[in-house]
């Protein structure tokens, strides 16, 4: 992705959704997948529109929202969608219509559904065999080691728990050991130890020169996962770069809050004199307000209520949902 | 070979699928009628075999259970989306298209032809060129009706409705009624193949139109080589949402 490399904290942009950009400077490696001025749109529905980015070797992260067109974008870059306006380029090849590039390309789809009456080593060997693969069994067994499933890998796939079905699809997407490997939400059903190794494994594969292209709808996933981030929200492209400073960004929002309390005139006519706070409104059992200043708010707040002799009994968040967080970084 | 597990795994699918339960209860159906006949009835029991042929087997078994397993073949693939673990391969739409519809054709002909070699031994063991005759037309008319159901469970996600509208509407209702439709139907060239190839013409109902045996097998062929070419063109080509 854009941004590779020792400066990519300062070079990160939040932009505004049609202009979001990339911001190179770091004279890094050929872009593996390319989006050049994408769109694409179901009858009056748009899924993703005007979206441009790059993305090179390394563990990259497509985050936002669920709908944002996070699943979209993965099908265009494997060629399952066609775009509806655009282009888009991975390994410098057209994607659509070009079988071939598969023999490069990984997968691991979103959805849960598995041949249910193959084993995960029958599977993962079948993928090796529509690869031609010299070996479809021995590398059936090296795949499956490095997700961790040889000890599962003669029980049928119908009985797999959500995690183990992931863990055989990353498996069966890393058969052929691929140049890009892309995951569409890989973490989902998998328990706090296999994240750590799953992230592990795709640093390790990212290590080894392959580009690896994962799409979340959580935080802190993506956060231990790398530190480039593409953000996508409503189908556009809202922010691009290292994550520390997005995630930085996130913080720094405005936030709305109850507070709970008694008197809270009290406490709200101390807060009116508060930088950073607006939006005060008295409402049942307490007071609500925005603020730009969590941090001065959280220190003033308990001085405030001690002054007018009030007990404060809760600070609740008002739009902590992941979905108000990206919005803020389209407004 | 590239297209042998991709055929082990298609028909792997089709016989743990649940389709089974209704191709078996056709069938069963076929068979039970045959039995009953040949039972309880005294008549020309070679004659019944043949109206149980040209009125149950050709207008319904055959295309009812080529539509529950070739339109599942790929159908439930889409639906499921397990399909990118087969498009998203370096192979051409052909070999995915050749064994899903080779696995197809497979079930439905051994679904179709036991209870017809069961129901000629209950009924018409005599006349022993019934049985050929029986099994080409509607192996020809199977493998036919499975390249076109394949098809239709890629393009359409209502394919076993659809599919059965257009057995009861167009094949059975319209084709019978109009000549000019019939000849736009798989049922009237595989009854054509039956006709041409049976020797006891005595047993067919008078009048009954049909095209000559060569021009009805070579028509049958061609409708199975397009309908599958063009499944493989359109495999790459739908897109999944």
């Amino acid at each position: 992705m854009s941004g590779e490399g020792g400066t990519v904290a300062e070079n990160a942009t939040i932009a505004a959704p049609a202009q979001a950009q990339r911001v190179d400077g770091s004279g890094a490696a050929a872009p593996t997948i390319v989006l050049r001025d994408v769109s694409k749109w179901y009858g009056d529905k748009v899924a993703l529109s005007g979206v441009n980015f790059e993305v090179r070797p390394g563990v990259s992260a497509l985050l936002g929202p669920n709908g944002a067109g996070k699943s979209t974008a993965l099908k265009l870059i494997t060629g399952q969608l066609r775009p509806s306006r655009g282009e888009v380029r991975v390994l410098d090849q057209p994607v659509v219509n070009n079988p071939r590039l598969y023999r490069r390309i990984g997968l691991v789809p979103e959805q849960e559904a598995l041949y249910p009456f193959m084993t995960a080593r029958e599977f993962v060997e079948f993928a090796g065999r529509l690869h031609s693969l010299p070996d479809p069994r021995a590398a059936a067994e090296t795949a499956l080691g490095h997700v961790k499933m040889l000890e599962a890998a003669d029980r049928r796939l119908g009985g797999f728990s959500k995690g183990m079905r992931q863990r055989v699809k990353i498996a069966q997407a890393l058969v052929h050991e691929p140049e890009l490997l892309i995951l569409d939400e890989p973490l989902t059903g998998a328990d706090p130890r296999q994240r750590v190794e799953l992230i592990e494994l795709f640093h390790d594969l990212a290590a080894r020169g392959a580009t690896v292209f994962i799409s979340s709808h959580v935080l802190n996933e993506v956060e231990r996962m790398g530190s480039n981030v593409l953000v996508l929200v409503d189908g556009k492209l809202a922010a691009e770069g290292d994550f520390r400073r997005i995630r930085d960004l996130m913080n720094d929002r405005p936030r709305r809050l109850r507070v709970l309390c008694d008197q809270p005139r009290d406490i709200a006519a101390r807060l009116v004199h508060l930088p950073g706070t607006c939006e005060l409104k008295l409402v049942d059992g307490g007071l609500e307000l925005q603020t730009d200043d969590a941090r001065t708010l959280a220190l003033a707040l308990p001085r405030m209520a001690q002054a007018a002799a009030a007990h404060l009994y809760a600070v609740e968040p008002l739009d902590e949902g992941l979905e108000s967080v990206f919005r803020y970084l389209v407004q | 070979m590239r297209m042998t597990p991709i055929f082990r795994v298609s028909l792997q699918a089709l016989l743990t699928g649940r389709r089974w339960l209704l191709v078996l209860a056709l069938a069963a159906l076929y068979v039970a009628l045959a039995l009953i006949l040949a039972t309880t009835t005294s008549g020309d029991h070679a004659q019944q075999y043949v109206s149980l042929f040209l009125d149950l087997v050709l207008p319904f078994m055959v295309p009812f259970i080529a539509l529950l397993f070739a339109s599942d073949a790929l159908g439930a693939e889409v639906e499921d989306r397990t399909i990118v673990f087969l498009t998203l391969r370096p192979l051409p739409a052909w070999e995915i298209v050749l064994p899903k519809f080779a696995a197809a054709a497979l079930v439905t002909l051994a679904a179709t032809w036991t209870p017809l070699v069961i129901g000629f031994l209950l009924l018409a063991a005599g006349e022993a060129g019934l049985l050929p005759a029986a099994l080409a037309a509607s192996g020809l008319g199977a493998v036919a009706y499975c390249a076109i159901f394949l098809l239709l469970g890629l393009i359409q996600r209502r394919a076993l409705l659809i599919g059965a509208i257009y057995i009861l509407l167009w094949e059975g209702a319209i084709a019978a009624l109009s000549t000019g439709a019939a000849h736009l139907s798989v049922r009237f060239y595989a009854l054509g193949v039956f006709v041409g190839m049976m020797n006891r013409k005595d047993l067919l109902p008078s009048g009954l139109a049909s095209p000559a045996a060569e021009g009805a097998a070579l028509f049958l062929a061609v409708v199975t080589v397009a309908a599958a070419a063009q499944t493989a063109y359109r495999l790459r080509r739908v897109q999944l949402q």
